[in-house]
């Protein structure tokens, strides 16, 4: 009786919940604007990569809606802070789901609060975008989630082609920090650099909040590393950076996409990037063409710091939004399918084109900073893009 | 040998910096009673006060250093009047969870002054480096344990060999007695205060040229100061030094020689290790020996 009782305020619970959320897609549609939501480690260690996709999503809100808006509607995204807590990016989201009851939240670029919102995700049924590269969350085949920067499994096979191929390296060393994001990319690099025919004779660790990484970097060196390869964050890649210097060590350095961040550029010198790789997202500029170019030049102008591809992915993924507002309007359903066909998309950032785990982008590119001087050039993409 | 030179090195100038932290510790436990669970925030704003500082002055150390110290004072003495004084004589347990909250509201007003990002800073001795032996040291290091041997000497001075620090040892050991004897307890306790904010400050500064700082980071240096604190023996001078030194030499040692994975646990587990076996640290008292 009384679980037969559970179950009848389970179902009327459930249907006043639909109910409710059904109305409020409706009136938000219904209004003069269309609101969705945005998770974005805006406060905190994190916001050192997350106040770019912050910057790069009011940019985009601002051009959706100078562009005549949704349909004549206003364009309006409503941002929740995440901090460097998973705890917190999942009452963010459960914030902007009840709150807004919005028909689309972008998530944010860390693998750790994905994991941590993936379920939630799914109970609420709201289609996402996120930019975490742990091969973990597309292995979970959340059809409400779309990632629009490549996996990490993709940037670990390429890293592996690149050590062989560009830095000419058999022996290599792996300094990563532990976390999932660390952790999964330091595993998936090792296994292709194994495929690659290599040899990793030394792997270490470190806590995201160490200082100092001279036994990690004094290790690699002494087993012997012709190359060592960095999975990170902002602080702790500018410090790998400083030590690694500081301690005499040339051992060629290839890092993930954090070592192009802005906000870690500006913490290093160019002496600290002498010898340093980056396999990152995309290139961003005059290799993109000129919709890229002018983003670059725009971003920089007005919020005085270099785009970089963290925040333009998110930039191309609400220009697919508005797309998709445009043409299917605000049901959930309608617009986690348009997403799930996005096909030859050219954004500022790449082509997109979604695969059947969620994945949107397909390529990354490894840059070298030139001698001196904290500029990129471009060594190559992987796979080769065709011209 | 030139490696574990290398990592001694390290280690030595990175638990200096833990043994300024542990001392700034010590100092308001044994003047004041308090454990200050805020002292790593001020660590950091000591920090970011001194980067901001020199990048205001186009790096006139002398000026940004003093500035840095007279915000500091300032800072002790609003720490004294804010949170000292309003939880002087509670229990345990409230001036505990006092410091804590002050600790996050210091962090967060930090977040909205000085901004999410990390910042750099530069050292007074450049970024040059000794080569010798096979090592490359950082002139920076060794400035690190210099300012630090130098530091706790005039600390040690200050309060076993002025009448100042008479004072202070006798507020330690009994406030109602201090009073009786004519100390002005509470010009005593501002100036503790101010002390205790002022070697979190230059523990800041220290740090600042090494690693980058970040609003967020106090926590992290306070645990290993506070951890530094309890192997030396909380309340001793010589003991902040030597625990500090230990902290510094575990991580170091055992990330190069154990593994790198288990550099954290490796130092709290010394920590545990003299709770369980030598709970008064390497040179605490006896509870018995207190006044």
């Amino acid at each position: 009786m009384t679980s037969r009782r559970s179950v009848l305020k389970g179902t009327l619970a459930a249907a006043t919940l639909t109910g409710l959320t059904g109305t409020r897609i409706r009136r938000a549609w219904a209004a003069d604007e269309i609101v969705v939501g945005a998770t974005v480690p805006i406060t905190g260690p994190l916001a050192a990569s997350g106040l770019q996709y912050y910057d790069a999503l009011q940019m985009a809100q601002d051009d959706i809606n100078a562009a005549g808006g949704i349909n004549g509607k206003k364009f309006r995204i409503a941002f929740e802070d995440t901090q460097a807590s998973n705890s917190i990016a999942v009452n963010a989201f459960i914030k902007l789901a009840q709150q807004e009851s919005p028909p689309f939240i972008f998530l944010s670029s860390y693998t750790i609060q994905n994991l941590a919102v993936e379920q939630a995700v799914a109970k609420a049924g709201i289609p996402t975008v996120y930019a975490g590269g742990g091969v973990a969350i597309a292995a979970k085949k959340n059809p409400w989630m779309f990632r629009i920067r490549p996996p990490d499994n993709m940037a670990g096979g390429a890293i592996g082609q690149a050590l062989a191929s560009v830095m000419k390296a058999r022996n290599v060393g792996i300094i990563n920090v532990q976390d999932d994001y660390g952790t999964a990319s330091g595993n998936a690099l090792e296994a292709a650099v194994k495929q690659a025919g290599l040899n990793v004779v030394a792997r270490e660790t470190y806590g995201a909040r160490d200082n100092d990484f001279s036994p990690q970097l004094l290790s690699l060196k002494n087993k012997g590393a012709e190359a060592m390869v960095a999975f990170s964050y902002v602080r702790d890649g500018a410090l790998l950076l400083t030590q690694r210097r500081g301690l005499g060590i040339d051992i060629p350095l290839l890092g993930s996409t954090s070592f192009v961040v802005p906000s870690l550029v500006d913490l290093v010198t160019p002496a600290d990037l002498d010898g340093a790789y980056v396999m990152i997202d995309a290139m961003l500029g005059a290799p993109m063409g000129s919709a890229s170019e002018t983003y670059v030049s725009r971003f920089l102008e007005r919020f005085k710091t270099r785009a970089d591809p963290f925040g333009s992915c998110y930039y191309d993924a609400a220009m697919i939004l508005a797309d998709a507002l445009r043409k299917v309007g605000p049901d959930r359903e309608k617009i986690r399918d348009y997403f799930a066909h996005v096909k030859d998309y050219k954004g500022v950032t790449r082509v997109y084109s979604t695969d059947d785990r969620g994945d949107m982008a397909h390529s990354v590119a490894l840059v070298k900073f030139a001698p001196g001087t904290k500029d990129i050039s471009l060594v190559g993409y992987y796979p080769p893009q065709k011209s | 040998m030139a490696q574990f030179l290398q990592l001694l090195i390290n280690g030595l100038a990175i638990g200096s910096i833990y043994a300024v932290i542990a001392l700034s510790f010590e100092i308001a436990y044994e003047s004041t009673g308090v454990v200050n669970f805020a002292t790593g925030q001020l660590v950091v704003v000591g920090a970011l006060v001194g980067a901001s500082a020199l990048a205001y002055t186009h790096a006139e150390i002398p000026i940004s250093y003093g500035y840095t110290l007279a915000v500091m004072a300032l800072v002790g003495i609003a720490f004294f009047v804010s949170v000292f004084r309003p939880l002087n004589g509670k229990p345990v347990v409230t001036i505990v969870i006092g410091t804590v909250a002050i600790g996050i509201s210091i962090q967060n007003v930090s977040q909205l002054i000085w901004g999410p990002l990390p910042a750099a800073s530069v050292s007074p001795v450049g970024s040059g480096v000794l080569r010798t032996m096979g090592t490359v040291v950082p002139d920076h290091a060794l400035f690190v344990i210099g300012v630090t041997a130098v530091l706790i000497g005039c600390v040690y001075l200050l309060l076993h060999r002025s009448s100042l620090g008479k004072q202070f040892r006798a507020l330690a050991q009994d406030e109602e007695a201090a009073r009786l004897m004519g100390i002005r307890v509470t010009r005593l306790y501002a100036l503790t205060w101010i002390l205790v904010a002022g070697l979190a400050g230059i523990a800041g500064v220290l740090l600042s040229p090494m690693w980058f700082i970040d609003v967020t980071m106090g926590d992290s240096l306070a645990l290993k100061a506070f951890a530094a604190a309890i192997i030396g023996g909380f309340g001793s001078i010589p003991g902040a030094i030597c625990g500090g030194v230990m902290v510094g030499l575990a991580e170091i040692l055992g990330a190069f020689y154990i593994s790198s994975t288990y550099k954290d646990a490796l130092v709290f587990l010394l920590m545990i290790a003299f709770l369980l076996l030598r709970p008064r640290g390497l040179f605490g008292e006896r509870q018995s020996e207190r006044g």
